[in-house]
């Protein structure tokens, strides 16, 4: 284990009243949460009413193994397989609608590894799937008449031949 | 809980839109409004239509990009990525009008864009202009640019994109740089080069047609990637380049470069190299902390290959030559040693042997293999504890005699991990190929892996596998086949898939897969050799 006795810890607190305990070091990937820091307003719980727990769990699992640094340079090849097959690992989540959450709360805690990530799993789902199945796995209200979707398709048309 | 995705912020679907290929990232318009509203205003623009158009759809595309520039010029949309493709075959018919494209986007997104990528294809032109597309000078004026790409693939035996002699050049703060076949004259390249001090990565590589005497790569602080891929004899001079660490240089005849001694250079790549004299003292002088060295050698002044670096761990190695070469090399910090060529070396490691060597056996069709190719590579097979031996090309039997091979070779090697059969192997060499005999005569690998290229290949190393197996050589004990639906090791004698081993087809009815079953999808099979200790 890292030296955690030197390391200060920061309190976050989920939408739903949980409290996670995540070293310093660690949090300051995102920036959001480094600007409150830096602005001295994480003297307690961070409220993030933005992110579920079952959400900020999982951010908190990523940005963990991303705050793990290599001891040396044949030591960074390896991490950086580590880390490839951690990502490739980390985005299969069970349910889309997990994926949007993590899209949604990286954006608001402002982690750009994460959002890039998190969004090319949303692009690779959703490449090579009809309207109606993105539409159904993503849950996106289809807000246009009949009318108005033909007119779209047509002026679209080069996208749906 | 029903959760509704239309609250997601239209900068969140302009990243995801970003992500996906251009045609899915337009299907999503008509997903909900929202998403329609966000495709009509993404900040990534790409054009991207490829292949052999007709005139008319020549004119929608261009229709098409005239009609998404006037838009966002007249809403007064900016973007931050521009992607333009375009494919040409008929320029002086139908000229692009690439200035006025330019001219607009300047218009919008002069502080905006931070990524400009131009590639332009093609495979006939009659242009009335000489034969040259002449890029605006536009394309150098955005301040903020990040990324700048231009490419112009096959077509340069036609027609030649060049930038102008002298443009005004805006973009500072630029951090890569990519020209790949455009012309360029060394006036501009160096302009460029000055004007962009923050540089960070730099491609180049120029069409046969391209001729600078001098390229001057100098007094960029930041520079960590340099890549060059140079014709004829042009003179590269490289100085005060602090933080390069990774060198790439391709040329066709001699090594021609002035340069420092590159302290903070990590990995060096050369390619269509000429070893001469001066190789060895250039490795050792210029690169003294080098740790990871690529060379792909074409040609070749000696017969005796120096290589002498103390800080050197990856050494990579092609020989293109027909030649029979001795490589020496004194690294003695060397973890990885791959060794790529048509003829085997003689290999010498006089400082310490790497824990780790990968041999890529090439087969040369003109060239039959004798014994002493299998004898060379069971000597070479002392050097290291850990092995991996590739084939790749096809093997043409010669008459070769397997009880002279297994007399000169008492005793064959068992540091051989990994034997594996690249994916040129076909369906008639695989049926009558002694290879596994002979290179079983040399080694005992543990691991036996092949990819297959066609269905039609497939199960091929299955067979022959399964003939060594009954043919009963007397040191194996048993060979495994790695189940590709749970990852375990099965014993090929109580295999999952069957084979008719002894004319009857008894087990096939069991079996999840049988060796008739040409259309599975598996590209490789990977086999387990338990040899007697």
């Amino acid at each position: 284990m890292s030296s955690s006795s030197s390391s200060k810890m920061i309190e976050l607190r989920s939408s739903d009243g949980e409290t996670f305990h995540v070293e310093e070091t660690v949090v300051l990937q995102s920036e959001t949460i480094k600007q409150m820091i830096d602005d001295d307003c994480a003297n307690a719980a961070i409220p993030l009413p933005n992110v579920t727990s079952m959400t900020l769990a999982k951010v908190i699992e990523y940005i963990k193994k991303h705050a793990e640094k290599p001891k040396d340079d044949d030591d960074k090849k390896v991490a950086e397989e580590d880390l490839k097959k951690f990502d490739a690992e980390f985005v299969k989540v069970d349910q889309e609608s997990m994926l949007f959450d993590l899209v949604r709360a990286a954006n608001y805690l402002n982690i750009k590894s994460l959002l890039d990530l998190t969004c090319q799993a949303v692009a690779d789902s959703i490449k090579d799937l009809s309207v109606e199945e993105v539409r159904k796995k993503f849950n996106i209200q289809n807000d246009f008449t009949p009318e108005e979707e033909a007119k779209v398709r047509k002026e679209n048309a080069w996208a749906f031949d | 809980m029903e959760e509704e995705y239309d609250d997601v912020p239209k900068e969140l679907i302009h990243l995801i839109q970003s992500f996906l290929p251009p045609k899915d990232a337009a299907r999503t318009c008509v997903l909900s409004k929202s998403w329609l509203h966000a495709w009509s205003t993404v900040n990534t623009l790409r054009f991207a239509k490829c292949g052999h158009l007709t005139l008319q759809e020549q004119i929608d595309y261009i229709n098409c990009i005239d009609h998404t520039l006037l838009r966002y010029l007249n809403q007064n949309l900016s973007i931050d990525c521009f992607h333009l493709h375009l494919h040409i075959h008929n320029l002086s018919f139908l000229p692009y009008p690439l200035d006025n494209w330019f001219q607009a986007l300047t218009a919008f997104s002069y502080s905006t864009l931070k990524e400009l990528s131009l590639t332009m294809c093609g495979v006939k032109v009659y242009t009335l202009d000489r034969g040259w597309l002449t890029l605006p000078d536009a394309i150098f004026s955005f301040q903020n640019l990040d990324i700048l790409s231009l490419r112009a693939d096959n077509i340069h035996t036609i027609c030649q994109v060049r930038v102008n002699a002298c443009p005004v050049i805006k973009c500072s703060f630029l951090r890569v740089l990519e020209l790949i076949g455009v012309c360029i004259t060394e006036e501009a390249l160096h302009n460029l080069f000055s004007s962009c001090s923050l540089l960070e990565k730099i491609n180049l590589d120029f069409g046969p047609s391209v001729r600078l005497k001098m390229i001057k790569v100098t007094n960029l602080r930041c520079l960590c990637e340099l890549k060059i891929v140079l014709v004829k004899n042009d003179l590269l001079e490289m100085y005060d380049l602090p933080s390069l660490h990774l060198f790439s240089y391709c040329s066709v005849t001699s090594y021609a470069v002035r340069m420092d001694t590159l302290e903070s250079v990590r990995e060096l790549v050369l390619l269509r190299l000429t070893v001469d004299d001066a190789f060895s003292d250039m490795i050792k002088t210029n690169f003294p902390f080098l740790e990871t060295l690529t060379l792909s050698i074409e040609d070749c002044m000696l017969e005796t290959i120096n290589i002498t670096c103390v800080s050197l761990k990856r050494l990579t190695l092609s020989v293109y030559l027909d030649k029979q070469l001795n490589i020496q090399v004194y690294a003695s910090k060397l973890l990885y040693f791959s060794y790529n060529a048509w003829k085997m070396a003689t290999l010498l490691f006089p400082s310490g042997t790497p824990a780790h060597i990968h041999l890529i056996l090439r087969f040369l069709k003109n060239d039959p293999i004798d014994l002493s190719f299998f004898f060379k590579v069971r000597k070479a097979l002392d050097l290291s504890s850990n092995f991996h031996i590739e084939t790749i090309d096809d093997f043409v039997p010669s008459n070769i005699n397997l009880d002279d091979l297994r007399r000169m070779v008492p005793f064959p090697a068992r540091n051989v991990q990994q034997l594996s059969f690249g994916k040129h192997w076909a369906k008639k060499l695989w049926k009558h190929s002694p290879l596994l005999d002979f290179l079983f005569s040399i080694c005992y690998p543990r691991y036996v892996k092949a990819y297959y290229r066609s269905s039609n290949s497939k199960n091929y190393l299955y067979k022959q596998m399964v003939g060594i197996m009954y043919k009963k050589m007397c040191n194996l004990k048993d060979i495994e086949i790695k189940n590709p639906h749970d990852g375990k090791w099965e014993s090929l004698r109580h295999s999952w898939r069957s084979y008719p081993h002894d004319g009857k087809w008894e087990s096939l009815a069991y079996s999840w897969r049988s060796f008739h079953d040409e259309g599975n999808n598996f590209n490789s099979d990977e086999f387990k050799l338990n040899w007697v200790s």
